[in-house]
């Protein structure tokens, strides 16, 4: 298992009595294209903050990799994910003031394992691999279209070779036609990569591509759903 | 890649950061033009006169004596007697004593009646003494040598004729034009006011004050060559300049002349006159500095307001930042580095306009005020005010460092 919840419950108000996350056991198989369902409201950016060690539960253990994050202090955590974890946002997934290879560089940076190994040739090929042109690798990132922003989006993200890619509505910008061709991309990268792929989406029509789909309710006794497990 | 990344960000946001560049600019170039300024005036001022270890006239204050004996600045209250001042080239503790008298004017500057022991002995700045630039020193009787900045105003050369003015207004109604003088040197230029004085003979300078007649009978029975007219030298000088043989006796000396029971004389040490004088004037000088500090520190409340606003819009970004893995310290920083990279970047811009203007401005300065500014400005600039300077510009990036931080942390 790559990811490990185990009676987790988390609200912003402490004094809140019904956690935004109470989560008893949840886990995600290492290798595993992993689909979360969820409407607007449910929780699921904060599941992300929880997994990604940004936000920390009030109760409960959240294990990552086989390392348990609240064990961890905030700056192991931070280094723990550039190293470890590749995050692609719905928007906003780069700088607009650096162009696509500075924005990459710009991930390799954080990640001190990995600052040596990777140069701007190896960038250069991976921007190539997903698709952009070389002349638009220097362009600013303003100047790129959404669908091209959104690849530059998986290169930042899987520049470090993370075990584990999230995904957070990602698609929700992109036309239809130009969906299709980004997942196709993106799952084709963590096959290659062996990364186990997270994707949270409130779109079910895209559940045909994964391998595990779950609705959120389904592990999150918030809504006053019953625990599946 | 921290440098970059805040370069990078500063030039994505431009008109914001210019305008915020150039209000910081614009005050460095205030704070530190007032302190420079200020500092070569005081060095100017205090270079005015040294080596001269007293100065003796009637009994006044310090700097009344101090005022008009070296800066020709207001009327002398009495003079000192001749018997005076023989007394005092007797004294065996006085190596030399320089008379000066003062009250006429030529087009709005001082004349100055003294001896050609004058330039041998009056030395300004760090022992300089002042030199002849063209010319010679006084001759004959109506011989006058003037001051560099007399002559370039006036375009006077050495040979011209000179008509001095009774009084020290720039419009007199009583010219010595009888008895015009003629430039026989032009000294070179010292910064001081010596620039702004013409120099005559004491005996010339009597000699114009008197009738028409009797100088013609003295010159004609004994030439105008300056070293036989023992007739012209006045009764009564305005002030002395004292050098002792032992710098050790000087307030024994001081203390002998303030006592002198034959006339009421003050002798003062120019030094401590120049401090006190100074010390009158620091009112002003804190006014200054006060109000370029304020101006400073409102351009960094400028600083504040435009980094706070910009965070808000920066919210993606941070998060963006912290995905990656990048630690909320690093966010704080990154705010911290953009504030000073302004500050940097505007201290740059305004001490190189600033040096280019004094550069520039510096010849405007020596010949309508007398002053002389150097254009180096990094003297005035200390470590300490540097440090004081990024701990201030720090300190007015808190403020937005510590909003994003907390947006970090969320």
């Amino acid at each position: 298992m790559i990811v490990n919840f185990s009676d987790v419950k988390f609200s912003y108000s402490s004094l809140k009595e019904k956690p935004v996350i109470d989560i008893l056991n949840w886990s995600i198989p290492q290798g595993t294209k992993y689909f979360i369902y969820g409407g607007s409201g449910s929780g699921k950016s904060t599941l992300l903050n929880l997994l990604c060690g940004l936000k920390h539960p009030q109760n409960g253990s959240i294990e990552v990799l086989g390392q348990k994050l609240e064990l961890m202090s905030n700056r192991q955590i931070d280094r723990f994910r550039a190293k470890n974890i590749g995050y692609i946002f719905q928007q906003f997934n780069l700088l607009n003031y650096f162009n696509a290879i500075e924005n990459v560089q710009l991930a390799v940076t954080f990640s001190t394992s990995h600052r040596q190994s990777i140069n701007a040739s190896r960038i250069t090929d991976l921007l190539v691999e997903l698709g952009l042109a070389k002349t638009d690798i220097f362009k600013p990132v303003e100047e790129l279209s959404v669908g091209q922003q959104q690849r530059v989006g998986i290169a930042r993200a899987l520049i470090n070779k993370p075990k584990l890619l999230i995904a957070d509505e990602p698609t929700s910008s992109l036309d239809e036609s130009m969906r299709d061709q980004f997942l196709s991309t993106l799952i084709a990268m963590c096959d290659e990569n062996k990364t186990t792929l997270v994707f949270v989406s409130h779109d079910k029509s895209l559940k045909k591509h994964f391998d595990i789909v779950k609705s959120l309710d389904e592990f999150n006794k918030q809504n006053g759903m019953a625990n599946v497990y | 890649m921290f440098i970059k990344l805040a370069i990078k960000s500063l030039l994505y946001r431009k008109t914001s950061v210019l305008f915020t560049l150039l209000a910081m600019s614009m005050s460095v170039f205030i704070m530190v033009g007032v302190e420079h300024i200020r500092l070569q005036a005081k060095t100017s001022f205090t270079n005015s006169i040294s080596g001269v270890d007293l100065i003796v006239g009637a009994r006044t204050s310090n700097i009344n004596l101090l005022l008009y004996s070296v800066f020709r600045v207001g009327e002398p209250t009495n003079n000192v007697s001749l018997s005076s001042y023989q007394a005092l080239l007797d004294d065996t503790n006085i190596r030399w004593a320089v008379p000066i008298a003062l009250g006429d004017s030529h087009k709005g500057f001082r004349v100055m009646g003294t001896t050609n022991q004058y330039f041998e002995y009056f030395s300004f700045a760090n022992k300089q003494y002042l030199s002849l630039k063209k010319g010679t020193e006084f001759k004959e009787l109506f011989d006058v040598v003037i001051g560099s900045q007399v002559a370039n105003k006036l375009g006077y050369v050495v040979g011209d004729k000179v008509v001095l003015s009774h009084g020290i207004g720039v419009t007199s109604f009583t010219h010595h034009d009888h008895l015009p003088f003629r430039v026989s040197g032009i000294l070179s230029a010292t910064g001081t006011p010596v620039d702004q004085t013409v120099h005559v003979s004491l005996q010339g300078l009597h000699a114009v004050h008197l009738p028409k007649a009797k100088i013609k009978s003295v010159l004609d029975r004994k030439g105008s060559s300056l070293t036989m007219l023992d007739d012209f030298i006045p009764q009564s000088i305005t002030s002395v300049f004292l050098g002792l043989k032992s710098r050790i006796a000087v307030f024994q000396i001081q203390r002998k002349i303030n006592s002198n029971p034959n006339e009421p004389l003050s002798a003062i040490l120019p030094g401590v006159a120049l401090s006190q004088l100074w010390q009158t004037m620091s009112i002003f000088d804190n006014v200054l500095r006060l109000i370029s500090l304020l101006v400073f520190i409102s351009s960094l409340l400028g600083l504040t307001a435009m980094l706070c606003s910009s965070i808000k819009e920066r919210s993606h970004e941070i998060k963006l930042l912290r995905m990656i893995g990048a630690p909320a310290g690093f966010i704080f920083w990154f705010i911290e580095l953009e504030a000073l990279l302004i500050a940097f970047l505007g201290s740059l811009v305004a001490c190189s306009a600033l040096s280019f203007m004094l550069l520039y401005g510096q010849s405007y300065l020596i010949d309508h005020y007398g002053v002389v500014i150097s254009a180096n400005i990094l003297q005035s600039m200390s470590l300490v005010v540097s440090g004081l300077f990024v701990l201030l510009v720090f300190s007015a990036a808190l403020a937005p460092a510590l909003i994003a931080y907390k947006e970090a942390k969320t």
